[in-house]
């Protein structure tokens, strides 16, 4: 368990590509339309979220531990798979999601000068061509695997090897 | 861990999560209907009626959303109006693009037996400074995240639901 380590996945150059595609993607790209942006955008997500909830945990406890990377991206897929499969598991997104949102949209409503405004629901296409995104999910299973295997020397380690 | 590195940390974690939060889960919606026409087309008068039916996953956002129309293909920018007969809703076409609020005041809904909306059909009166040939796309836009429609034609796939054609 070392301090130095926790939340080291979330600065690795495959998440942070992950993270800028999410968000250009999400806010530019789609306005291009086709098919590819809302399959780059789930790819991101499921590279990207399992290394969310891992990180918060790890830098919040400051301790390393993968189960929770793991059972995250686990969860994730699971989560993808059933959206775009199953109705009421897109209905529960769509109010999940949309519930999540709601905090922003008031504020940003308020910012405006607008009235608090009400709940409403995200709107999602059930597609299952989506489920082709699905081994994104292991991108950062293998990653987690990789830092554990070549673990980041403590620095006091590397002292004590120059001094020996 | 030097602070700096850990802040690092700490600031990527919040944006991940703002992204997370902020994901426009609202993919585009892909239809199953005819594309337009190859060159639709005003009359000698500039004048023509574009015909959107929005289907009933589409019809879930109109409450929170407007029409947005944009013209392609043409060979000058088209400027003139659209408006829906009958109801108070009008909008300006100019850089080949027009958006109107309120449109679902106009639908003429087809329902099913048990009173639940299929589809909304609206018929947009178009009449522009010139004739013009022209494409059309209508998407329905969140006003609050313009960049983002709830709904477009000319996409095929699954779930909804904008159809367009030009009469």
């Amino acid at each position: 368990m070392r301090r130095d380590d926790a939340g080291a996945l979330l600065v690795h150059p495959v998440i942070l590509g992950a993270l800028a595609l999410w968000a250009v993607n999400d806010h530019w790209l789609k306005t291009f339309g086709g098919w590819l942006p809302g399959k780059l955008s789930d790819v991101a997500c499921l590279i990207v979220i399992p290394v969310l909830v891992g990180g918060a945990i790890e830098l919040a406890t400051g301790r390393r531990g993968s189960r929770w990377l793991f059972g995250a991206a686990a969860l994730a897929a699971l989560i993808m798979a059933l959206i775009n499969t199953w109705a009421p598991a897109a209905w529960a997104y769509e109010q999940g999601l949309g519930l999540m949102q709601w905090p922003f949209h008031g504020l940003a409503a308020l910012v405006r000068g607008d009235g608090w405004p009400g709940h409403r629901s995200v709107v999602l296409t059930m597609d299952a061509t989506d489920l082709v995104t699905l081994p994104g999910s292991l991108v950062p299973v293998w990653l987690e695997r990789r830092r554990s295997s070549h673990p980041a020397k403590p620095i006091c380690d590397r002292g004590t090897k120059r001094a020996a | 861990m030097t602070r700096r590195a850990q802040a690092l940390r700490w600031l990527v974690l919040a944006f991940g999560f703002a992204t997370l939060c902020a994901t426009s889960a609202t993919q585009p919606a892909r239809i199953d209907a005819t594309p337009p026409p190859n060159e639709p087309a005003t009359d000698e008068q500039g004048r023509a009626t574009i015909r959107v039916i929005l289907s009933p996953t589409a019809l879930e956002t109109v409450d929170q959303s407007e029409l947005r129309l944009t013209f392609t293909d043409a060979e000058e920018p088209l400027e003139g109006r659209l408006w829906l007969p009958g109801i108070d809703v009008h909008g300006t076409v100019r850089g080949n693009q027009v958006q109107v609020t309120g449109y679902h005041r106009a639908c003429d809904l087809e329902t099913e037996e048990d009173g639940r909306p299929l589809t909304c059909t609206l018929d947009l009166q178009l009449a522009l400074s010139r004739p013009a040939t022209f494409q059309v796309e209508a998407a329905l836009i969140d006003a609050s995240n313009p960049g983002f429609p709830f709904a477009r034609n000319g996409e095929f796939g699954a779930g909804a639901n904008v159809q367009v054609t030009v009469r």
